[in-house]
């Protein structure tokens, strides 16, 4: 399931710390669930095939990658959402164990962002079976570095079709954090898919518990697709393309367009609207509360996390160190060019900090959100109905 | 591309539901939809001051900011395990660092970047 992000962003955590381990590591591509019932099956072998064949990446491919700075600012994310929802668990439960359900966890690009949260145990969960395999041997070559490590288990499902809670180990088990990242999005081929996946993220997980995770904003793909030629966009390193007619309508379910991305992803997608996300969402005692583009989630989260921002070097140094080359075309950097103009340089080991306008428009195209699970009580039916935090009030 | 045949009549009453309180979706109609459309183009961040370990990378950046970083391993007392680790990675690191070490020391690999990790765009001074 995990979509291209995520290969961004896996590839960010592993590899390149293990260069011995290359083959095992690259996170390149990720994958993903696919989804819906009858061509469906179609689309779903289509993702599952994609990401089930794609290639190992060296290394040395890897970092010569044009979104590599992409890759790392998208894998910031994904941290920063862990880090910030595993405190405010903690915050309530010093001590307390936690559990963990990684949905669309693609070759386990999140592997050690749990480690550092200090989780308890995780269940990795994905559509490809061969980037599962691959998230259990990352996960293993981990343990092995570094001995102690939270428990795991690892299922090849559609999550979108199947019934996750029949393959776990322990089906009792509940969750304090289910984490979707770069994959909730195929979900929404149909209804009964999405109805699914919200199913499976939702039923095991406790209440106050958190669901969050990353998907591509519908509002930012229709308004650039809108202000484009044929409803298609983008630049050297990506292209979305629409494949339904807008002036038709946009489907809320099965609303195609085809994501191509550097390197990484050449895959059908389906436009999540998010409001309808939130409407479906609290069926499952689901309530939104947190959500951002990527753009903003910069904005509220970038004094916190900072250092983070350093050390897994989401940024490009500008201008360019002695003896290398921009990752991008010199016009990408006109806003950083005009800063770095005004700016006294004085201390001549200065830089500017910054991404390729063209990194930076994929980038933006991405959200962030976190919905938490509401208490419930039994209705005579014997149907849970949730107390939303509107009813409290 | 819904599998509409599918759905039970309770979806197909969702579904219903749904297009007509999201009819204005992707129009002028729709206020948040349009406060995207009309927001201007996003600039990439800039930051001041930014400063990638050249060689010996983490030290820097690592001991300036302990306390900051909930992932900075030094921050991590209250687990033991992993204060140990640190402050046996941290004094190890002042003595004899080795890239071998640190891959192997722990976890924190994935942000652990050397300039070897770095694009190797154009880096005439590997040669």
């Amino acid at each position: 399931m995990s979509s291209h992000i995520e290969s961004l962003e896996a590839s960010t955590d592993y590899d390149k710390n293990n260069p011995t381990n290359s083959n095992i590591s690259a996170p390149k591509s990720d994958d993903e669930d696919a989804p819906s019932s009858k061509k469906i099956e179609e689309h779903t072998s289509v993702v599952a095939a994609h990401y089930n064949h794609l290639k190992e990446k060296g290394l040395k491919e890897r970092f010569n990658s044009p979104i590599f700075y992409l890759r790392n600012f998208n894998n910031w994310v994904k941290s920063v959402l862990i880090q910030e929802y595993t405190d405010k668990i903690r915050e309530k439960d010093y001590g307390k164990p936690l559990k963990v359900l990684d949905i669309c966890c693609g070759k386990g690009g999140d592997l050690s962002k749990w480690q550092k949260a200090r989780v308890e145990r995780v269940i990795f969960a994905d559509i490809a079976k061969v980037s599962v395999q691959q998230c259990e041997t990352r996960y293993e070559d981990l343990r092995r570095r570094c001995g102690h490590l939270y428990s795991a288990e690892f299922i090849a499902a559609d999550c979108t079709k199947d019934t996750l809670r029949d393959k776990y180990a322990d089906p009792s088990i509940n969750f304090d954090i289910v984490s979707c990242q770069f994959g909730f999005h195929y979900s929404f081929e149909s209804l009964i898919q999405a109805r699914r996946m919200l199913t499976n993220i939702s039923e095991c997980l406790k209440p106050d518990g958190y669901f969050f995770g990353t998907i591509p904003d519908a509002y930012e793909i229709v308004s650039r697709a809108q202000k484009s030629q044929n409803f298609a966009f983008g630049n050297r390193i990506f292209n979305i393309k629409l494949l339904f007619d807008p002036k038709e309508g946009y489907p809320l379910f099965g609303a195609k367009y085809d994501f191509h991305l550097e390197g990484v992803v050449d895959c059908p997608e389906f436009l999540v609207n998010f409001d309808l996300l939130v409407k479906l969402a609290a069926e499952y005692g689901l309530e939104l509360v947190y959500k951002a583009r990527f753009s903003d989630f910069y904005k509220d989260h970038t004094e916190k996390y900072k250092q983070l921002l350093q050390r897994i070097i989401c940024f490009e140094s500008y201008p360019a160190r002695p003896g290398k080359e921009l990752i991008g075309e010199p016009s990408e950097y006109e806003h950083a060019r005009i800063i770095w103009d005004e700016m006294d340089k004085s201390n001549t080991r200065d830089c500017i900090g910054t991404m390729s306008v063209c990194e930076w428009e994929v980038a933006t195209i991405y959200m962030a959100f976190a919905f938490k699970k509401q208490k419930h009580v039994w209705d005579s039916n014997g149907k849970p109905s949730y107390i939303t935090s509107a009813d409290k009030k | 591309m819904t599998a509409v045949d599918n759905l039970s009549d309770k979806d197909k009453e969702f579904l219903a539901e749904c297009e007509e309180q999201f009819k204005d979706r992707y129009t002028e109609k729709d206020e948040e939809f349009m406060k995207v459309f009309n927001a201007e183009k996003s600039i990439p961040p800039i930051v001041k001051n930014w400063w990638v370990p050249q060689n010996s990378g983490h030290r820097n950046d690592r001991r300036n900011n302990r306390h900051y970083n909930p992932y900075e391993q030094s921050g991590n007392r209250n687990y033991d395990r992993r204060g140990r680790r640190d402050y046996h990675d941290n004094y190890e690191r002042r003595g004899n660092f080795s890239r071998t070490d640190n891959y192997e020391r722990r976890g924190y690999n994935d942000y652990n970047r050397d300039n070897d990790n770095r694009p190797s765009y154009n880096r005439p001074y590997r040669k």
